[in-house]
């Protein structure tokens, strides 16, 4: 005899399998299409369910695979620092431009496993900040805000590390310099380093 | 077994062909899904290998916690509650500011991967280690890779599957009383494989997803990608040695060809025989990327979470084979 969905059993008992089996699959395949239509390419059907979409997908099943994608980063970037302070005559003093980079850079040459704190913290930070910044530097929303207040944080705890006397604003600046391709060793016009400099950011020297 | 007589052609099918053959695939579906819990070496591989890694995060980053997750963060815990309010994530390291509080807390998320690992309750075990990983996540989300990113995601489908059933401690309680059965056991088993084949949906999304994009890119496109990945300061633990790879142009654009192709390519080759070529080729690459980039952990979740592909006979292989091996002399 032909068996039914649920094998043996009474009616009740089977169709309460029946609805486990398609809950669960249900749920399984709409998850796999949700996450499906976040990844890919803005579509008309994305366009028109982004909502549904975002409100399944965010935040636990985030997903961020632009590992190296579309391009590596065809720049080096450097980072420096400077503090400034008011000494007892009421005068305004600067610090010299510190190089915050090389250390994270020192840490990781010959190091099998390097921390996050050298890895990611300050280079992860500056991406972030200027992906959300314009050459303006001014914070437009709350992203931008906690972007920028999580850069001059780290900034200022490094400086601190550096510093020989306390001050009370900061002020970094950023060199991108571009990686040539391959085999060429002289940069052109299109390729000479870049810098942005960024306003002073009021600090004070104990991080807070 | 008697659901098996199900997917046999009927001797006479009354129904037209295509509707018989769509019931049958229908049928068989319905069988593979509810007959037993399906890979479960390679569900208790993940767990072991996800809870592993995630204790080697954290004891790594021991001497920096409190520079990353702890009081002294730049991306303190006021600014990811801010950050929470604008998306939504929960962390249980934002729930107080107090030191103690912290410290209690990276020692019990510690705890978790443990008993994670070893397959303690493993059901109760794993909705906790979920939070865990969610927690560290989301405590500093700018300093979280790709590799936490798929860490979580295995953690919350981990928690849906039967993962403890072997090499734990759960299996070793088991073992010695009888199977349970009837319709709990019946709903323990749909879940499992619909997990099942989420991650293995995951794991196709992501190498998918990593492909095509790069498909986009100019860089991938011409084979000099890899050069620009060589050039990162902060992604070259053997400056000799990258910048001798540098050099071998011709190696790096097959290279570059050879990972888009594998990462386009994976969806279609991990559930056939296929697989025993692509998967190798993405060991190597990981391989690559933590050795060249000192990047060993983000590149061994990634890599970890491939061996969901492997059938449980490769698994029960492995364990014979390295149970066979005489005991290493100290």
């Amino acid at each position: 005899m032909r068996q039914r969905y649920g094998e043996q059993g009474e009616k009740p008992q089977r169709v309460l399998r029946g609805a486990v089996v398609g809950l669960c699959a249900a749920a399984a395949l709409t998850h796999v299409l949700m996450t499906f239509l976040h990844v890919a390419p803005s579509n008309p059907i994305s366009e028109r369910y982004r909502a549904q979409i975002n409100a399944w997908i965010s935040p636990y099943f985030e997903q961020n695979w632009l590992l190296f994608a579309p391009n590596p980063e065809p720049i080096r970037t450097q980072i420096f620092g400077r503090t400034g302070w008011t000494d007892a005559a009421g005068r305004r003093e600067t610090g010299d431009w510190v190089d915050l980079t090389a250390a994270d850079n020192a840490a990781v040459t010959h190091n099998v496993y390097p921390s996050r704190t050298n890895q990611a913290m300050l280079h992860r930070a500056w991406n972030a900040y200027a992906e959300a910044h314009g050459e303006d530097e001014v914070s437009v929303d709350e992203y931008s805000l906690l972007r920028a207040e999580n850069l001059r944080n780290i900034a200022t705890r490094r400086l601190a590390e550096l510093s020989p006397q306390p001050f009370q604003v900061i002020r970094l600046r950023v060199v991108a310099t571009p990686i040539l391709p391959p085999g060429e060793t002289t940069p052109t016009d299109e390729n000479k380093p870049y810098t942005r400099l960024l306003p002073w950011w009021n600090v004070t020297s104990d991080g807070s | 077994m008697a659901v098996d007589q199900s997917i046999r052609p009927a001797p006479a099918p009354a129904t037209p062909p295509v509707r018989a053959s769509a019931g049958r695939l229908f049928d068989e579906a319905y069988r593979r899904l509810t007959e037993k819990p399906l890979s479960l070496y390679a569900t208790a591989f993940l767990r072991i290998g996800n809870g592993f890694l995630f204790l080697v995060t954290l004891l790594r980053e021991f001497p920096h916690r409190h520079l990353i997750w702890g009081p002294e963060a730049p991306w303190t815990a006021e600014m990811a509650r801010r950050m929470f309010d604008q998306l939504g994530w929960f962390s249980v390291f934002t729930l107080s500011d107090d030191p103690a509080y912290f410290e209690v807390c990276y020692a019990a998320t510690i705890l978790v991967g443990v008993l994670f690992m070893l397959g303690w309750r493993t059901r109760v075990t794993s909705v906790l280690f979920a939070v865990a990983a969610i927690s560290v996540y989301s405590r500093n989300v700018l300093m979280s890779n790709g590799g936490d990113n798929l860490l979580v995601l295995i953690a919350v489908y981990l928690m849906f599957t039967a993962c403890g059933r072997r090499w734990s401690l759960d299996a070793r309680r088991a073992a010695r009383h009888a199977p349970a059965g009837g319709f709990r056991e019946f709903t323990v088993t749909v879940l499992h494989n619909c997990a099942l084949l989420v991650i293995m949906a995951q794991m196709c999304i992501l190498y998918g997803a990593a492909g095509l994009f790069k498909v986009q890119g100019e860089t991938w496109g011409d084979g000099t990608a890899l050069h620009y990945v060589l050039e990162q300061d902060l992604f070259r633990p053997w400056p000799a040695v990258s910048d001798f790879l540098d050099g071998q142009h011709a190696l790096l654009m097959i290279a570059c060809y050879l990972t888009v192709l594998v990462q386009v390519a994976f969806p279609f080759s991990v559930f056939s025989k296929l697989k025993y070529v692509v998967l190798p080729l993405l060991v190597a690459m990981h391989l690559g990327i933590a050795v060249l980039m000192a990047l060993p952990v983000f590149s061994a979740v990634m890599v970890l979470n491939d061996a969901v592909f492997l059938p449980d006979r490769f698994y029960r292989w492995a364990a014979r084979t390295v149970r066979r091996r005489p005991a290493p002399s100290a």
